[in-house]
């Protein structure tokens, strides 16, 4: 009840007219900032930071956290609409959120993408009050052994993914790791895949490879489609633009295995809402008894990533707040702006500054409701920019491309890579290769590699360790079961193809 | 018409999906090479290209350290060699089984590959542009040459697209937030 109690003293703390005033500002900029191409959540609070400096503790930390979902939501509406993935976790919102959008449901996406993320915040707002300590001490149990069971694991589910094509999905997810190793090794500072060429040492930006693949490639595409005919189909009644009971209804165990999945990946340093939103859409779609309607607009596949997104948010806040440990680099510019109040986050942060502890968790939530009083009305709005002649939209997206990869490091070689990589997902889409395995493996794959050095340094080479460990070796033998579940569904799968009479 | 038969993951296609409307009647008469193999046997031939070139470049990268620990080269050399025996797999695939596992893909209009193929090509030229002239002039030439050269379209609105995209996307980034954009190396400002 202590907990209950604290809560509810900072919501009282929270819910005040400058405040709520604050957090709806919040809303309304993050919303506007985070809609551009490479500013995600991160950047844009680390852009509008100094905003809230000037305010109270609370009521800047409440600002931010309205910052923080007001980009979460505009990465999704950049996603759906346009196809552009302004952030990593946006991108899997790209394979189906873009083809509902195409049908004339992005206002439905929209909405799900809304009303999903406020279900899963609310779910992470009541296990981040009532499960820290517990999934603290799961935090703290998380060594590299564990990290490197639960790559192998999400590497497995990146399999998975491209169930239509496994051969070209596995093509496609080398491909994602072998970029990943290009650039500066972290461990020795050697080169590696460079290839001898100073500019590949930094590697290769996420955004550069994400917006290639996507946004470019989905230019290309529609170009050589176009036929006079507009892209999109628009929905002639208002009610047309919000979800139906019936995708509700759809959504609804998409959004609950979101939920809890984004609130325990979030709680794991370094863990965060890319691959939270990845294993969420894997999951549900493996799980789902009609996965072929995936990848060409399936409700549950902008359910589920967006309450992983959104509940990784409360997820994220335990190794902040009760360890001091920023998992993610929204949690880290938090963690700044804390530092700048002069408050220490970590256990002692709730009994020494309760003032700011419980409010900052409350405004969590508010942000959220904030969000969708004030976003739910303007999806009419945003769906109207599919108005917008495909010959001015199109040249626009390549613009806003070349802006959202050169703000990320200043680098015309990055411009140089997006063109190629808007070219490479251009024959992925021909040849049926799918392009998010290479994504999902480019992101993994760092803390995959990491995690297997760091375990076998610990274990001084012997690889006993990933079995010795009770957590590492659950997450081991999950993944072992769903490999051969996946072997047995898929011969099944493809028997049943070879003889359909048979198998009915 | 496209042969179509039963596959282990999904429709097959043995040709090109060119609709019936698109296609004239001297090419109905003339056997066509399979394009889509074709392209899924290149890809798996530059899948194992690029394999051999990511061992080559790590082949002097130290595959474990001096306590016996992974070192630098172990994880690329992986993976480089999984896509090598990936890529010829599906190259194999495809030339042993050509009718395997192919996507139906969207039909396309006449010409339509030209286009998105000059898209891209103004898309490359624009970024020696963007170099020499700076963002606005070099995004305003782009947008340009889509409109008016590959989109026909004429008039004010056209016009008004050309001065407006890069001009807002100008301000709202450079001006607002203070994002760096490319600048001109031949009228640094």
């Amino acid at each position: 009840m202590g907990a209950l109690n604290n809560l509810i003293d900072g919501f009282a703390a929270a819910l005040t007219p400058t405040n709520l005033f604050w957090v709806a500002v919040g809303v309304v900029v993050g919303t506007l900032v985070g809609i551009l191409p490479g500013l995600g959540p991160p950047a844009t609070l680390a852009i509008l930071l100094p905003l809230t400096t000037s305010l109270e503790p609370a009521t800047g930390l409440i600002l931010m956290a309205g910052i923080y979902h007001g980009a979460k939501f505009a990465g999704s509406t950049t996603a759906i609409l346009l196809n552009i993935p302004t952030e990593p976790s946006s991108v899997v919102l790209c394979i189906d959120g873009h083809e509902l959008a195409k049908k004339g449901r992005a206002g439905p996406a929209m909405g799900m993408s809304a009303i999903s993320g406020f279900i899963a915040s609310t779910v992470g707002v009541v296990a981040l009050t009532f499960a820290a300590p517990l999934v603290a001490q799961l935090a703290v149990d998380f060594g590299p052994p564990e990290y490197a069971a639960l790559m192998a694991f999400a590497l497995l589910l990146v399999i998975m993914m491209a169930s239509e094509s496994p051969l070209k999905g596995f093509i496609s997810m080398g491909l994602g790791l072998l970029l990943s190793t290009v650039g500066i090794d972290l461990f020795t500072g050697q080169q590696r895949l460079t290839f001898g060429s100073v500019t590949m040492s930094d590697g290769i930006e996420f955004i550069t490879l994400s917006v290639g693949l996507f946004a470019v490639a989905e230019v290309l595409i529609n170009v050589e489609k176009a036929s006079g005919r507009p892209l999109f189909t628009m929905p002639s009644k208002f009610r047309e633009l919000l979800p139906t009971r019936a995708d509700l209804r759809q959504s609804r165990g998409a959004i609950g295995l979101g939920s809890v999945l984004g609130f325990l990946v979030g709680a794991l340093p370094g863990g965060g809402s890319t691959v939270a939103s990845f294993l969420s859409y894997t999951l549900v779609k493996r799980t789902s008894r009609t996965p072929e309607r995936f990848g060409k607009g399936a409700m549950e596949g902008v359910a589920g990533p967006e309450a992983a997104n959104n509940s990784e948010s409360g997820g994220a806040m335990i190794p902040l707040l009760s360890l001091g440990l920023p998992g993610t680099a929204s949690t880290a510019v938090m963690l700044a702006a804390l530092l700048l109040y002069g408050l220490q986050p970590g256990p002692l942060l709730f009994t020494e500054h309760p003032e700011i502890g419980w409010p900052v968790i409350a405004s969590l939530y508010i942000g959220n409701v904030a969000l969708l009083i004030l976003n739910l009305p303007m999806i009419p709005i945003w769906v109207k920019l599919l108005k917008v002649p495909y010959w001015v939209l199109y040249p626009a997206i390549l613009v806003l491309a070349v802006v959202g990869v050169f703000s990320i490091r200043s680098s015309m070689f990055d411009v140089v890579l997006l063109a190629f990589f808007g070219l490479v997902g251009f024959a992925f889409r021909k040849l049926g290769v799918p392009a998010a395995p290479m994504l999902m493996a480019f992101v993994l794959g760092p803390m995959a590699e990491n995690a297997v050095r760091q375990s076998l340094v610990l274990s001084k080479n012997s690889p006993l360790i990933f079995v010795q460990r009770p957590i590492a070796a659950i997450i081991l033998g999950v993944a072992a079961l769903a490999a051969i579940t996946l072997a047995i569904t898929g011969k099944r799968r493809r028997a049943a193809v070879r003889h359909p009479v048979a198998s009915l | 018409m496209s042969i179509e038969e039963p596959a282990p993951d999904g429709p097959i296609r043995t040709e090109l999906p060119v609709t019936e409307e698109i296609r004239g009647p001297a090419e109905e008469a003339r056997p066509r090479p399979d394009r889509h193999a074709i392209g899924q046997l290149t890809f798996g031939i530059i899948s194992v290209a690029v394999g051999v070139a990511a061992l080559i470049d790590a082949a002097g990268l130290a595959k474990f350290g001096k306590s016996g620990q992974p070192g630098p080269g172990l994880f690329p050399d992986i993976v480089a060699a999984l896509l090598v025996v990936l890529g010829a797999w599906l190259a194999i695939l495809t030339v042993v089984r050509p009718t395997r596992a192919e996507p139906v893909e969207e039909p396309v209009e006449p010409g339509g590959f030209k286009r998105a193929a000059t898209v891209w090509l103004a898309f490359v030229v624009s970024i020696p542009l963007l170099v020499l002239f700076g963002f606005a002039p070099a995004m305003a030439a782009l947008v340009a040459f889509l409109v008016f050269g590959v989109e026909r379209i004429r008039g004010f609105r056209p016009v008004l697209a050309v001065v407006l995209v890069p001009a807002v996307v100008y301000l709202l980034f450079s001006v607002v937030l203070g994002v760096d954009l490319p600048e001109s190396v031949l009228f640094p400002v």
